[in-house]
């Protein structure tokens, strides 16, 4: 007898008796899994290098859980460096589908997080490098926090886009150290590794990355 | 006097106490800490705004179905075993089998469908017996009905399969399916 189980994700179980006259009678058994919820929270149990060896080993849903971890920091990290939710939205899919592509490549040195912050600062600088940020208007942006202070916010608004643009004018690697120490919060090492450079060399490119940003603020008018 | 290095001054601004009691005597690198204090005072006002609770679940579908289309990342066709092209080479037959089966219009007595059959034989005999279990097991299965039975064939699988068929195996392939359209009278 030829048994096979069929991964699937439906409801209900399917069992098919096949054969002919004058042949050997073969039943193939084709059972669907048990309903999707038991198997997404069987793979939310994972930690990362094993979702990352069950996405390898051909299942894709293992794929979808390491996105819902990580969708966040990506896309604000895309965010920092184009200032604009449509193009942060494109970047992010863009970071995540390398990532897949890549996958055979994360050797569990890092952490996933480090790994994905990699591709993503790998992206972004390529992608900005391509295209000059335009930053949204301030109306067009989603879920901006409201104050009781209209024009404190303008104003607030008003000074946060002059410190974008000025970042956004940092040479490549000072613009990504900024990004990743201020905005991600990420230690000197994990930036040193997710740059491929030392801990010296990102606390002096952090060091100089305000300097710069204090020079481009005060040379630009008000 | 010699001033603090930049790595040293980070460490002041970030809550370090190295270098505190030069930092106090000395007017310049106590300006630099001061701007910098001053510029991470900017920065830290500039918030992400939150989008919409619905776009994380939107970001993930997208991302899904982007990598749904993408191609799989798994090891290369010719990095494979010999014996995986041979699994490939029956589930690309069993596929064709599957498509090409309810186009047969002739009834199975009609002798160029047994033609046909015979030419399949050869074929089937040149897969040897996994070919048998699976041909058995397929033969009367409704095509239109396995769907509903969990089976089915994602975009661009028929095409990956056929790329890993050694050039023997997509020759014995053509002969299936000549074999298959003449039964069907196509």
């Amino acid at each position: 007898m030829l048994t096979r189980i069929w991964a699937g994700t439906g409801s209900s179980n399917v069992a098919a008796a096949l054969g002919s006259p004058g042949r050997p009678e073969w039943t193939v058994t084709v059972v669907q899994n048990e309903p999707a919820p038991g198997r997404a929270d069987l793979l939310n149990d994972l930690d990362e290098r094993e979702l990352v060896r069950v996405c390898l080993a051909g299942q894709r849903e293992a794929f979808d859980v390491i996105v819902e971890r990580h969708r966040r920091p990506v896309y604000q990290l895309c965010y920092r460096f184009v200032s604009n939710h449509e193009d942060a939205s494109d970047l992010s899919q863009d970071v995540f589908l390398r990532a897949y592509r890549g996958l055979k490549g994360f050797k569990g040195q890092s952490s996933l997080g480090t790994w994905l912050y990699r591709i993503g600062v790998n992206v972004c600088l390529n992608r900005v490098g391509m295209k000059v940020p335009q930053t949204e208007p301030l109306d067009a942006r989603p879920h901006q926090a409201k104050g009781h202070d209209p024009a404190g916010a303008l104003l607030r608004n008003e000074r946060a886009a002059r410190v974008r643009a000025a970042i956004a004018q940092l040479p490549r690697k000072q613009r990504a150290t900024l990004i990743l120490r201020t905005y991600q919060e990420l230690s000197h090492q994990e930036i040193a590794e997710i740059l491929g450079s030392s801990v010296g060399a990102v606390k002096a490119n952090f060091f100089h990355a305000l300097g710069n940003l204090k020079k481009i603020l005060e040379s630009e008018p008000v | 006097m010699k001033h603090l290095s930049d790595e040293a001054l980070v460490d002041l601004l970030e809550g370090g106490t190295a270098g505190l009691d030069h930092v106090e005597t000395c007017v310049m690198c106590r300006g630099r800490v001061q701007t910098m204090r001053q510029m991470m005072g900017l920065l830290q006002d500039d918030r992400v705004p939150e989008p919409s609770p619905l776009f994380w679940a939107h970001l993930s579908e997208r991302i899904s179905r982007a990598v749904a289309e993408d191609t799989v990342p798994t090891r290369h066709w010719w990095t494979m075993p010999r014996w995986s092209w041979g699994l490939a080479a029956i589930a690309a037959i069993v596929i064709v089998v599957l498509i090409v089966g309810p186009m047969r219009t002739t009834p199975a007595s009609n002798t160029a469908a047994s033609d046909a059959t015979n030419d399949v034989s050869w074929a089937v005999a040149a897969a040897d017996e996994p070919w048998q279990i699976v041909e058995g097991a397929s033969d009367d299965l409704d095509v239109d009905a396995a769907p509903d039975a969990g089976i089915f064939v994602r975009p661009g699988s028929i095409d990956r399969e056929l790329l890993m068929l050694s050039d023997r195996e997509r020759s014995d392939l053509a002969r299936v399916i000549q074999a298959e359209l003449n039964g069907s009278g196509v």
